[in-house]
């Protein structure tokens, strides 16, 4: 499918927010004052910010808990998202939640859990809701490499092919489980061919490109959309950070991010790809770029200024009724 | 031992879901003179606490029963003689009377089971029906209960009026269908007017309480034929001034403890109120479609704007008429009942709330027996 | 109105809930009983029978029969609720809960908090409770202390038909996810239940029995159990006040606290564990609260901290009788037996 200019440079920016926006986080988290763990997502934004240029308002896409990216790219406030990741008030999940649960339902993005793989379950639901409901619309499952090795996403995938139900399930190979490697972890290492299995096609694509994740996602969405069924994507990339900021990444072999931020950074393969087509546009990129600078300075600006939740709204939240049981 | 003539006083049944009683105590002791219809013992149930009668005159020989004991209906709670039969024989008599005891399993078929009849528009009226008892041949006695009410609320009264009686949910409580269209009077009456039709009952003597009294007038007003005596329990139809705030809270109430001070207002004693009275009520309310009807209902028939003197409405009726109110009634004001028209009758009950028939059950029930047969209705 | 069974009346509650809100669906194994298999597609109705007839009326799109996968379906419950849909998921056995206790306690019961009051969960987990069938120690656990450790669940205990289909109607139209526990023993428990539907509200106990000597707090079939035990200490003089709090979250211990007020004794009777249970739930907090009202110690009467036993007699030695209730209320009452 062909994208406008204006989408492409809608993506780009995107990414390009994303990136900055865990660039600065890596930096500020150092301070201290963010609470709890962070897992940031830089290295790997090509990924979501295909997948949502694919969705519309009626999908859902489910989070994962390395959950800024996804959010960022699904449309939510990214003023609202650092706040939440500060756990201040104005954040999207109201401080309730930090920065692994991104969940904000006016964009369609749905919850990222701490339970690796929960949201494939939970994307067959929403999958199942939106064609009992006749909605029209299909749900979008982030998961990670770990994710692949958890019972209840077998689980998932058997229910998602037998009632073929509207799913896509985006495996986001970033080569790391945690500390343990993906080659080690995963029988048979490609997580796409598992697709078979569940008799459902599995499409593997270089995460750092997003024209090819675009290609790969649109075709999974139009198969799920039209009735046929789910379809495994994985997307092979690298995290550019740790599994979560503090993590001293000595499991790692020295030079690999170097490297692949050389080679196949996802924000220059964009940059290179759109300049080779249309050579005047390199000045846009340039100027997306200094506005999310700015942009970024006043959003974390905002967030460190925010106050945390009322002490006396602890109890706010629990059940939908009026029942607060102390 | 038959020519002693002994009388056992045994555990009442009082509605339907009775199977036993707790003796709250004596009202008179061992050796006591007692009248037939005297008050002799308190029995409390899971609804409410009522006071047994002897069913026979003599002398309260022995009282068994303690206060406490909880028993089953039917189990011997004391002994009345009409001469002095000696120990020996009175012995005899509750030893055969225990040996021949026997609980009565409550779902026999000796029991009244409640009855339903559909009318047109596919409306189920839930009612009970307990036939004329030996002395009774009178005319039929229609019962009609209070808002928010249904035919339990007669528990102490149906048994007692020596006719026939049927005691029927109005649309929208107890057990009958939660349609009530559009929550009038008129269309209330409309029901009442058809049941008659379908059990073949040209005339009755209808009493209502409250709204069943304003039910009652309707009634009489548009088809007076079928009304051959009215007796007007705590309400004297549309003019009725009724306290609104009570209207307002009972609606609101969906729990033990928010409906349980509403309904403790209906009683000048409040203990009448038991937890099952209260337990009761709510299922009823619960049940989808009642709320909405009751709702309809007050906003039409009970706190409809009105002028709140209904002497003149009363005056036209031609039928016989009585009026019995209670003393304390914190729902309705007695004092509403002083300017009625000559020729009415008017009962004030001391120590009665706006549940007269309750808490003054003996009275009232020998009020509208009296009217019955006075008035050959 | 006629008389029911326990059965009847949950079936009868989920059937008018599905013809009153087509949001409503049934999901889990063998909820149809058959899907696919070659015979009758609706064979089973569930293990017990409960659900039998509801695939005819509703067909396969709103009765689902899943793989044996409960992570997974009820996962994905949880995501239907989200979208917009009123599951009834069907974890056959509460035991069953290990395999999908992420989903449950982690997922249903912290979406509504953890994402800051954006949307909430109104999924009904149906699961059957309880032993006395000889089915031994993984298909026979009272599990309710479990579900009500964690804020964000309701969970309801029903302990008779009237109960049953009142509930079982609030817990569909809940906006929260409830985990709604039949006790396998009381599904031929037959009583009068309205054919209207009807909702019970939560947090409301209901007074089994007025008695003014001791309180006895007893849950889901232990109620029949209190009842048995109450019907031979009244003949012994002994006036017993028996409360079933219907529903563990939210629990009316305010109906406990003022019973306990009146009669100053409390034994409470609970088929799940003596540890960390309902009945050290209950009596920390009337200690905590009531103490002052008490005469005696509080007797909490539950199995023993064991597995549950296959061999019938040992079963029977497990599972709390009417014999433990009496003794129990004889030592609140200072008696000896």
């Amino acid at each position: 499918m062909m994208q406008s200019s204006d989408q492409l440079l809608l993506a780009y920016r995107k990414m390009r927010t994303i990136r900055e926006f865990e660039d600065r986080m890596h930096l500020e988290f150092t301070r201290g004052d963010v609470p709890g763990f962070v897992h940031l997502y830089a290295g790997q934004e090509a990924s979501a910010v295909a997948v949502c240029a694919n969705l519309t308002d009626r999908d859902v896409l489910l989070n994962t808990h390395r959950a800024h990216g996804p959010a960022i790219a699904r449309g939510s406030d990214i003023y609202a998202v650092a706040k939440e990741i500060y756990c201040r008030q104005g954040g999207i999940c109201r401080g309730r939640g930090g920065s692994a649960h991104l969940h904000d339902v006016s964009v369609g993005l749905w919850g990222a859990n701490s339970g690796v793989g929960s949201g494939v379950a939970l994307g067959c639901g929403a999958a199942l809701a939106a064609r009992n409901r006749g909605t029209g619309g299909i749900a979008v499952a982030l998961a990670g490499d770990g994710a692949i090795n958890q019972g209840v996403v077998s689980e998932a995938l058997n229910m998602a092919s037998i009632w073929k139900l509207p799913l896509v399930i985006v495996f986001e190979n970033n080569g790391y489980a945690e500390a343990t490697g993906a080659d080690y972890a995963i029988a048979g290492k490609d997580i796409y061919k598992r697709a078979a299995a569940f008799d459902m096609p599995g499409i593997m694509v270089e995460g750092h490109d997003y024209f090819a994740v675009y290609d790969a996602v649109g075709k999974a969405v139009t198969r799920a959309r039209s009735g046929d069924g789910p379809t495994i994507i994985e997307v092979k990339q690298l995290r550019y950070y740790g599994h979560f900021e503090g993590d001293a990444q000595s499991y790692r072999p020295r030079g690999e991010v170097e490297q692949y931020r050389q080679d196949k950074d996802c924000l220059k393969t964009f940059r290179s790809i759109f300049i080779a087509e249309t050579p005047g546009n390199a000045a846009q990129l340039d100027a997306i770029d200094r506005e999310v600078m700015s942009l970024i300075d006043d959003v974390y600006a905002q967030a460190r200024a925010a106050a945390f939740p009322a002490d006396d709204e602890f109890m706010h939240y629990i059940y939908a009724s009026d029942c607060q049981e102390s | 031992m038959a020519g002693h003539e002994l009388t056992a006083v045994t555990m009442p049944k009082w509605g339907m879901s009775m199977t036993t009683g707790q003796v709250v105590g004596w009202l008179e002791e061992d050796g006591a003179r007692v009248e037939k219809g005297a008050e002799i013992v308190e029995i409390e149930t899971e609804k409410t606490v009522n006071v047994l009668e002897a069913v026979e005159s003599g002398i309260l020989v022995r009282t068994i029963a303690q206060a406490g004991d909880k028993l089953p209906v039917g189990a011997l709670l004391g002994v009345i003689a009409q001469n002095s039969p000696g120990n020996e024989a009175i012995e005899a008599f509750i030893e055969k009377f225990q040996q021949d005891f026997t609980t009565r399993d409550n779902n026999d078929a000796s029991d009244n089971q409640p009855l339903d009849i559909t009318l047109a528009d596919n409306i189920t009226i839930a009612y009970q029906y307990l036939p004329a008892g030996q002395d009774g041949d009178n005319l039929p006695i229609i019962l009609l209960h209070g808002f928010g009410g249904d035919r339990n609320s007669w528990l102490f009264n149906s048994a007692e009026l020596n006719s026939g009686v049927y005691a029927l949910d109005l649309p929208g409580h107890g057990g009958s269908s939660k349609k009530v269209g559009d929550g009038s009077l008129a269309f209330l009456a409309h029901i009442v007017s058809e049941f008659m039709t379908a059990l073949d009952l040209p005339k009755a003597h209808i009493v209502g309480h409250s709204l069943g009294a304003s039910v009652a007038l309707s009634l009489a007003h548009s088809f007076p034929a079928k009304v051959a005596a009215l007796t007007l329990l705590s309400g004297l139809g549309t003019g009725t001034e009724v306290n609104r705030q009570y209207i307002e809270g009972f609606l609101a109430a969906n729990r033990r403890k928010t409906l349980k001070p509403w309904m403790q207002q209906l009683f000048f004693n409040a203990d009448m109120v038991s937890r099952d009275m209260v337990e009761e009520v709510l299922k009823a309310k619960r049940i989808e479609g009642a709320e909405a009807c009751l709702g309809k209902i007050a906003a039409a028939a009970v706190l409809a704007p009105a002028e709140p003197n209904p002497a003149p409405d009363l005056a036209q009726l031609t039928m016989p008429l009585q009026v019995i109110w209670g003393r304390q009634d914190r729902i309705a004001p007695p004092d509403q009942t002083r300017d009625l028209p000559d020729g009415i009758t008017v009962t004030i009950i001391e120590k009665a709330g706006h549940m007269v028939h309750m808490e003054a059950a003996k009275r009232v029930n020998k009020l509208i027996r009296d009217f019955s047969a006075r008035t050959g209705s | 109105m006629a008389k029911k069974s326990y059965r009847q009346a949950v079936n009868e509650a989920i059937q008018q809930e599905m013809r009153r809100d087509s949001a409503v669906i049934l999901i889990g194994e063998d909820v149809a009983g058959g899907a696919g298999a070659g015979g009758k597609d609706d064979a089973w109705g569930g293990p017990m029978a409960v659900t039998k007839g509801l695939l005819a009326e509703f067909g396969a799109e709103r009765v689902v029969d899943t793989p044996i996968s409960e992570a997974g379906y009820i996962g994905m419950a949880i995501g239907a609720a989200a979208g917009g849909l009123r599951p009834i998921a069907d974890l056959m056995f509460n035991d069953f809960i290990g395999v999908c206790f992420d989903q449950v306690v982690n997922q249903a019961a912290k979406y509504r908090y953890m994402y800051g009051g954006q949307d909430s969960i109104p999924l009904t987990i149906r699961t059957m409770i309880g032993a006395g069938l000889s089915i031994s120690a993984q298909h026979s656990q009272c599990l309710y202390p479990v579900f009500s450790y964690f804020a964000g669940l309701k969970v309801v205990v029903p302990s008779c038909p009237y109960d049953a289909k009142g509930l079982l109607i609030s817990a569909i139209r809940d906006n929260d996810p409830v985990i709604f526990c039949e006790h396998k023993l009381l599904y031929d428990m037959v009583e009068e239940v309205p054919d209207s539907p009807y909702s019970i509200p939560f947090g409301e106990a209901r007074f089994v029995r007025d008695g003014g000597d001791v309180t006895i707090v007893a849950l889901s079939r232990m109620v029949h159990i209190a009842l048995e035990a109450a019907t031979i200490l009244a003949e012994q003089g002994i006036d017993c006040e028996i409360i079933d709090p219907r529903t563990t979250t939210p629990l009316d211990v305010e109906t406990i606290l003022e019973s306990v007020a009146a009669t100053g004794r409390l034994v409470i009777v609970d088929e799940a564990g003596p540890r960390c249970g309902m009945a050290a739930d209950i009596a920390a907090m009337v200690a905590e609260d009531g103490f002052s009202s008490l005469k005696a110690p509080i007797i909490k009467v539950t199995p023993p901290h064991s597995p549950i036993p296959a061999a019938p007699n040992l079963e029977k030695l497990y599972i709390p009788d009417a014999a433990r209730v009496i003794a129990a209320v004889h030592k609140v009452m200072g008696r000896k037996d």
